[in-house]
Order: structure tokens, then C-alpha cells, then sequence
């Protein structure tokens, strides 16, 4: 095909898949005969996948031609995006092919990284592996995954470490940006995961999101409440946060609220909703309990520090009492929200004739009380009854692709199994039948938690970690102290990934690893969506699957009953036994014909009949009606918990040295450290460097310009950056934001390493900060 | 040199304004729906750089409530690595 014949041809292409996105999120909408013509003269074949980037799954197709993924279109049959992508979805395959890509083994010696052949590389592994075993037991190596690891590759990990090793050191760095959703859903309901889906944006009046920027972090579900309110006139949009994004100005309100207080202001809204009488109480006194937890439970900041939640039986009376010190205008005390406002929000809530969707994600879990926080909204929803029905739905968002697939639903977590918890004697069991292994080599007591591995390995209780898909040496708070400990002479550490990285620097063996559509996988969305996605790609060099790097070294660790699969069959071996933990009415997947025929299933599965509300006695095969219309089977006492959860104030806020609050997140442009998304170069231009958001007052009162450098400065450490005024988003008085994709730009070297106790997730969003003119100007 | 494609929705009242806005931005073609107020927008343009400009041209035009990639054509060439 010549160079015009090609453009014509890609123009077309371009044409129709436009056509075909308005047709999916307009249905009726018409276009004239050069669409039709267009529609008709595709040609390239095209495969689905879901994209590689954030927990939303949108559903891509991929061309490829001559051994090379040549165009990305959104697919107009995945239920996701309706055909709908955002800019990082189109430009990810180009992901694949930076020039620094990995593709061959490296070992270091002398301390320099050489090549090796893979085969050497792997050898080395499993023997470093076997001797830091013999000579500190078992509990000195440990794994760490993400939720960017596959299906398969998370089940793997867990399946060699726990069940062949017999360690319980198996963690993700999902740890990081969703453990507080899972303990929330634990304690509020006993099962993980939503009970709604995407579909409930096609059915809410109002959306609450809180402290969710997702214009910048999930653009096309974003587009699909504009969408929503495009088609309904009265659709509100209502963006609560601590600072000022793009997604506060495409809402129809913006609420500002002192970091920490959403907790206040939860309990406030359901102290108005008390008070108005617009409680459902048919609801609740048919599907809710009460219950109170342990208070002052502190922060995480010590190696020592320890924590158990006790749950204790509560009443309705007791949560009127615990509710009457969290009246609007005390909430505004603590707050900054006015009391009107509250009231505002209580009336959408508490209005019967409102359909109501929370929103949230990073701005409610990385917040050291993350767990009480999911908790107190889940109350607003289940004091109206406004939850698991259609456009009623309390639904946290996901940052990874497969966070909720791998990380929560295989469980790659220290406490976790496929099925259950390893403190769970029958769930230990389940795992010891089906992996054929003695039940006694899985402990029953969980070891490290994330930020408690890392500390371990500083300490030398862990000597030997894993690291596969993901960055630690940019993504952990606190971030020197780690780097200090994973550089120690005596730790060995091995870094599967598929460019060089700050992570790649402290590591003593380095695998290259096959990237997404250069192997088979199935990822799992936020919305309880498992998605296929075929190899479609040779990955370059001797890289190679994380799942078949694990099945590698199992096999020379003497492990090889474990992974009994050949290269051709091992995933659909790995999806048939893995499967076989969630058999039943309350967690069944797809079979995996029906996952390479379909954009997605949501589980539970039953009859093949994927479910969208669970606990809905009308949409749940598991729920069971002579519960009413709601079974909230996760708990024995079929009810849905809410909790007496207060507020408390964070560990470190602002003072006189300190000045200033310091948020940390991401933006459009780039994917979490940025380790893809930097080597895309419109992504890279687009935002080549991090940089400090400050309020424009602020900067005026400490002189300082627009793209003036400066120095941020925390007990931590300092970082110099570029000052941006009224840029992207404008921080509140007193706030900066910092993105964290820059690895020459460390914002968690100066982060506090504090972690809500019960779900042991970090809170990057608050610290105490002061900010000095690099020039020696003044100095707040 | 990439080729893209988009949805782009208008502010109630502005479609016309809209169409004729970006259909006037070097290397845009619109192509409106009969039925509905949305429109295709079709971008060309020589490379990446010139690709990220029109975009924040195309974010910056007046009328425009939202625009959503649909497709995008992918470089052959090896990319370079941006960190």
C-alpha cells in the first residue's frame, strides 16, 4: 500500500471509528454516506484487550501488522467505554516500543549491571533464593507484585510462595491505592468489591464525587456522567476535594474541605439526614446493623506498631447519640464546607426521589483513616437505602488494571488466599486440596504488610524480594529510607520489569518482562469485570511473561508439581484451576470461552448470566429473597453494617515550620511513576516534568512567579521543582500538589510513611510542607 | 504522521459555532451527525509535536462541552524513551 493510499486508508479507519462510538453513547444518532461508506472499508483486523493503564478497563481493539500493533481504537462493543478512549489508552501500545526497552537479562557485578543470558539469569534466582532460605528461613524472602500483575501471574506468585515455600510474604502495590476500599467493604458489608456497576451511571440523578479527580484519572467515565447529564437535565455533578481540578470545573458545584475532615462532613450529612427524618427506615431496620470499633488507633509511623479491630455491637440509638456532636455547623468548624453546604448534600442524599452515586478514589483510601472513611459513606447510602439498585450506588473507583482482579480477587496480599484468609482455617484447607500441597506449609498467621516488608528489609528480616510490575523506588512514601535498605550489601534483590527504572538501580538481578499484549492474561476491572486479551505480540529479546518467569524458577526450586503447565496451555490450566476457589452463586467467573468471546463478565457468573447489582434480591442469584429485596450475604447476619466512626485529625499538619499541606497524585498524561507513559513521546511532551501547584495568593504573598523554581522542604527531605501558578488545578490557601510520575523528580522522598491502621494503606495525600524561593527570597 | 479522530460535543445552542470552528483549524475535517448535536472531528497532522499543539487548540475552541478520542493512528517508527 503506498504512503497515500495508507492515510486515505487509516482516515476511513479513523472515520469509522468514530461513527461507531457516537452510534455506541447515542444510539439512533446518523451520520451521512461517507460514515457508511467508511464503515464498510476497515480491512485491518482488529483484537481485543482491555487497555493497560488505570482500573476503569476500558475495551480497546488493537491492529497489527507484520508482527507490529500499528493502530488503537476504543471497542465500540465493550460496555465500558462504548468505543470511548482517553489519550493514554491511545497512545498505549507506543508504550511498547521505547528505545530503552528490556531485552535481556542483567546481573550485577562489581556493581554494574551486565547482560546474561536469561536461562543464567534465572538459575541465579532460584539459587539465591533456595540459600537465603536455608540460611534465614523462610520468612527472609518475599515477593511484591501490583495490580498490573495478570491474572495468572498474581495466582502464580501466590500459589509458589505460599503454597511451595511456605511464606505468607506475598504483597502488591495495591497495598497502596486501594486497601482502604477492601476494609471498608470487609467491615461494612463482609465481602469486597462494589456492588454496582458502570451501568449505574446511566441511572443516577446526582453524583457525589469525593475527592476524585476524575476528569484527569478515569477522562472516560468522566465522560460518561457528562454524558448522563447531557441526556438529563437534571443530573447534578458535585465535586467534593481539597483542591480545585479540572473536574471541579466541568462539575455543577465545587465543595472545598480541609484535608481529613470528609470525615466530619460524612458524619454530618448523616446527622442532617437523622435529623430531617428522611431515613429509610424500612431499609434499615430490615437490612442494617450497628457497630462500633476501637478510636485513637494511631498512625503506623513505628516498626513496632501493631493493630486488630474489634468490632463491638452497636444500636440505633447509640449512633443517634454518637451522631449529635456532628452538626453541620461543628462539621464547618472542623471543615471549612459550610453548614449550608452540608445540608445541600444531605437533601440530595436524603431526597426519595434521587438516585445518587458516590464516587471515590485516591482521595478517600490514602488517608490514615481510609477504612472509617468508606465506611461513613457507605452509611449515607445505607441510612436512605440508596445502595445495589440501579443509579444507587456507593462505587469506588481503582487506579490499576487489574487491582481488583489480581491483587483483591487472587488475593496477593500477606493475609490473603484465592479464596478467603490464611488466618481461616477452612480457607486454608480450600487452598491446600486444590494446589495439593499440606495444609500445614501455609501459615496461618499473616507477616508483612507493604510498607512492614519494606521496613523488614531494611531491618534484614527479609533478605531476598521479588519485584515484578511495579516501582517501588519511586511509588513508596518515605522513600529514602526504603531505597537506603533495599541497597543494603547483604539483601538480594531481583526486578522484573520492561524498562530501567529507579526500581531497576537497587537491583541485583534484573528479568526483562513481556509487556501486556506480548503474552495472554486477564485483567479485572474496577466494576468486578474480568477481561481477556490474546498474544497478539512477540515481546522482544529474551523477555518474558512474569507468569513464566514464576513457572521457571518454581520449576528449578524442585516446585515443579506446582506448575504442571506447558507454554501453549498454561493459562487456560492456570484460569481452570484458579476458578475453581470461586465456585458458587457468590464469586463464579466466566469460563474462559466466554471470556475470549466477550468484552468483559462481571461475577458473579450463574448459569452464565453475568450479575450487575449483588445483595439485590432481583438481580442476585446469591441474594436470597426471603431476606426482603436486599440479602447482604456477606455478613452471617445478612445485614450491612454502619459504623460509629469519628473524626480524628491526621498524624503531621501544618505549623510554623512546616507551613503548608503537601497532596501528591497524578495527571492525564501519565500513568502512576510514569515508567510507560514517559516513553510515549507525545505523553512525555505533553508533561515532561513534575511540578509544584501552588494557590496563586500564596505565591504572591511568598514572591514567587510562575515556572520559578523552588524548594519543597518536609522532616523528610527537600526536592527542587518548577512552580506552577493557576495551572491545571488551584490548590486551596495553604495546599501544594505534586504529581509523582517524575523519577527525577522523588515528591515521596519527602512523604510520610503513616498508614490507616486497619487496611495498613499509606496516605500520600497529607504531610506538612514549607516552600522557599530557591533565589533566598522570603519564606513563609 | 498521525491521524486521529474524535467525538466532539457542544455547549447547548453552539453546534454551529462549533462545526465551523474546528472544520477551520489546519488539517481538521467535521463531519456532522444528521440526527444529533455531535460531531466527528478528523485531525491529520505532520508529527507528535504538531499533533499535542492542535489539540490544546482544538480543547481551547469555543462552543466545544467535550471532546473524546476515538482513534488514533500509531507511528511505525521506533518511538524514543522519555525518562
Amino acid at each position: 500500500m503506498s504512503g497515500s493510499d495508507r492515510r486515505s486508508f487509516l482516515k476511513q479507519v479513523a472515520l469509522a471509528s468514530a461513527a461507531t462510538a457516537a452510534a455506541s453513547v447515542m444510539p439512533g444518532v446518523a451520520f451521512g454516506e461517507e460514515v457508511v461508506e467508511a464503515l464498510s472499508q476497515t480491512g485491518l483486523t482488529w483484537r481485543k484487550t482491555p487497555c493497560r493503564f488505570c482500573g476503569t478497563g476500558c475495551g480497546l481493539l488493537v491492529a497489527v501488522e507484520n508482527g507490529r500493533a500499528v493502530a488503537v481504537r476504543g471497542d465500540p462493543a465493550s460496555p465500558v467505554n462504548r468505543g470511548m478512549v482517553c489519550v493514554k489508552g491511545y497512545h498505549s501500545v507506543q508504550a511498547l516500543y521505547g528505545r530503552d526497552r528490556l531485552r535481556s537479562a542483567m546481573v550485577r557485578r562489581d556493581g554494574r549491571l551486565v547482560p546474561v543470558p536469561m536461562e543464567e539469569a534465572l538459575d541465579l534466582v532460584a539459587r539465591r533464593l533456595r540459600e537465603t532460605v536455608d540460611a534465614h528461613g523462610k520468612d527472609s524472602v518475599a515477593i511484591y507484585g501490583s495490580g498490573q500483575w495478570t491474572i495468572p501471574a498474581g495466582y502464580v506468585a501466590s500459589k509458589l510462595f505460599k503454597g511451595g515455600l511456605g511464606t505468607n510474604n506475598v504483597e502488591a502495590n495495591a497495598r497502596l491505592c486501594m486497601a482502604s476500599a477492601v476494609t471498608g467493604f470487609m467491615t461494612s458489608f463482609g465481602m469486597d468489591e462494589p456492588m454496582g456497576c458502570y451501568e449505574d451511571m446511566d441511572h443516577a440523578d446526582v453524583f457525589v464525587l469525593w475527592g476524585a479527580n476524575m476528569a484527569e484519572n478515569h477522562p472516560v467515565l468522566f465522560s460518561r456522567l457528562l454524558e448522563r447529564r447531557e441526556q438529563n437535565a437534571a443530573t447534578r455533578i458535585i465535586d467534593l476535594a481539597t483542591r480545585t481540578t479540572r473536574t471541579s470545573y466541568a462539575a455543577d458545584r465545587s465543595l472545598l474541605f480541609r484535608p481529613q475532615t470528609d470525615l466530619a462532613v460524612a458524619n454530618a450529612i448523616c446527622h442532617e439526614i437523622v435529623a430531617r427524618g428522611w431515613v429509610d427506615r424500612t431499609f434499615v431496620e430490615h437490612h442494617v446493623a450497628f457497630r462500633k470499633g476501637k478510636t485513637g488507633i494511631g498512625y503506623g509511623l513505628a516498626d513496632d506498631f501493631s493493630f486488630t479491630e474489634e468490632a463491638e455491637v452497636a444500636t440505633w440509638d447509640e449512633y443517634v447519640r454518637f451522631l449529635e456532636e456532628y452538626t453541620p455547623e461543628a462539621a464547618e468548624r472542623v471543615s471549612g464546607m459550610s453548614a449550608a453546604d452540608i445540608r445541600w448534600l444531605a437533601s440530595l442524599y436524603g431526597d426519595r426521589s434521587r438516585r445518587v452515586m458516590s464516587l471515590w478514589c485516591m482521595g478517600m483510601n490514602q488517608h490514615t483513616r481510609g477504612t472509617w472513611i468508606n465506611n461513613l459513606v457507605y452509611n449515607i447510602h445505607l441510612l436512605t437505602g440508596k445502595i445495589a439498585a440501579p443509579g444507587n450506588s456507593p462505587f469506588s473507583l481503582t487506579g490499576q488494571p487489574s487491582a481488583c482482579g489480581t491483587a483483591r480477587e487472587v488475593g496477593t496480599f500477606t493475609h490473603r488466599l484465592p479464596h478467603g484468609t490464611v488466618t481461616n482455617e477452612e480457607d486454608r484447607a480450600m487452598a491446600a486440596r486444590i494446589w495439593n500441597v499440606p495444609v500445614e506449609r501455609i501459615p496461618a498467621r499473616p507477616t508483612h504488610h507493604t510498607v512492614s516488608m519494606f521496613r523488614a528489609l531494611d531491618r534484614g528480616d527479609i533478605r531476598f524480594l521479588w519485584i515484578q510490575v511495579t516501582n517501588p523506588m519511586v511509588s513508596l512514601p518515605d522513600l529514602r529510607r526504603y531505597r537506603d535498605g533495599a541497597r543494603k550489601d547483604d539483601r538480594f534483590i531481583v526486578v522484573s520489569d520492561v524498562y530501567p527504572t529507579p526500581t531497576t538501580d537497587v537491583a541485583d538481578v534484573v528479568l526483562p518482562a513481556a509487556l501486556w499484549i506480548e503474552g495472554e492474561g486477564m485483567f479485572g476491572n474496577s466494576e468486578r469485570r474480568t477481561q481477556h486479551f490474546e498474544k497478539m505480540l512477540e515481546p522482544p529479546g529474551e523477555a518474558m511473561s512474569d507468569t513464566w518467569q514464576l513457572i521457571e524458577v518454581a520449576r528449578r526450586l524442585g516446585h515443579g508439581d506446582l506448575v504442571p503447565w506447558d507454554q501453549a496451555g498454561h493459562i487456560a490450566g492456570i484460569w481452570e484451576e484458579y476458578t475453581r476457589f470461586h465456585a458458587g452463586p457468590r464469586h463464579g467467573m466466566a469460563s474462559l470461552a466466554e471470556l475470549k468471546e466477550k468484552p468483559g463478565v462481571m461475577w458473579p457468573v450463574v448459569d452464565g448470566r453475568e450479575t450487575k447489582w449483588r445483595y439485590n434480591t432481583h438481580h442476585d442469584p446469591a441474594a436470597d429473597p426471603s431476606h426482603g429485596d436486599f440479602d447482604f450475604y456477606g455478613h452471617d447476619d445478612h445485614r450491612a453494617w454502619i459504623w460509629l466512626r469519628p473524626y480524628e485529625p491526621p498524624p503531621e499538619v501544618p505549623d510554623g515550620d512546616f507551613p503548608f499541606w503537601l497532596s501528591t497524585g497524578r495527571v492525564l498524561e501519565h500513568w502512576h511513576t510514569g515508567s510507560m507513559t514517559r516513553r510515549v513521546p507525545t505523553l512525555h511532551r505533553a508533561v515532561p516534568n513534575a511540578y509544584v501547584e501552588l494557590n496563586g495568593d500564596d505565591a504572591r504573598e511568598l514572591g514567587i512567579r510562575d515556572r520559578e523554581r523552588v524548594r519543597l522542604v518536609t522532616r523528610r527531605g527537600s526536592l527542587e521543582l518548577e512552580a506552577r501558578i493557576d495551572y491545571r488545578a488551584q490548590p486551596s490557601r495553604g495546599h501544594t500538589f505534586v504529581p509523582f510520575f517524575d523519577e527525577a523528580l522523588l515528591i515521596n522522598e519527602l512523604t510520610l510513611d503513616a498508614y490507616c491502621p486497619i487496611s495498613a494503606q499509606p496516605d500520600y495525600k497529607k504531610c506538612a510542607v514549607r516552600i522557599e524561593r530557591i533565589a533566598g527570597g522570603p519564606r513563609r | 504522521m498521525p491521524i486521529c479522530s474524535y467525538l466532539a460535543l457542544p455547549i447547548e445552542g453552539h453546534a454551529d459555532i462549533l462545526s465551523a470552528s474546528l472544520g477551520a483549524l489546519p488539517g481538521c475535517q467535521v463531519v456532522r451527525a444528521m440526527n444529533r448535536d455531535v460531531m466527528v472531528l478528523l485531525t491529520e497532522t505532520e508529527d507528535h509535536v504538531e499533533e499535542a499543539v492542535l489539540r490544546a487548540r482544538l480543547e481551547a475552541t469555543h462552543g466545544l462541552a467535550a471532546l473524546v478520542l476515538t482513534f488514533g493512528e500509531i507511528q511505525p517508527e521506533v518511538t524514543g524513551g522519555g525518562a
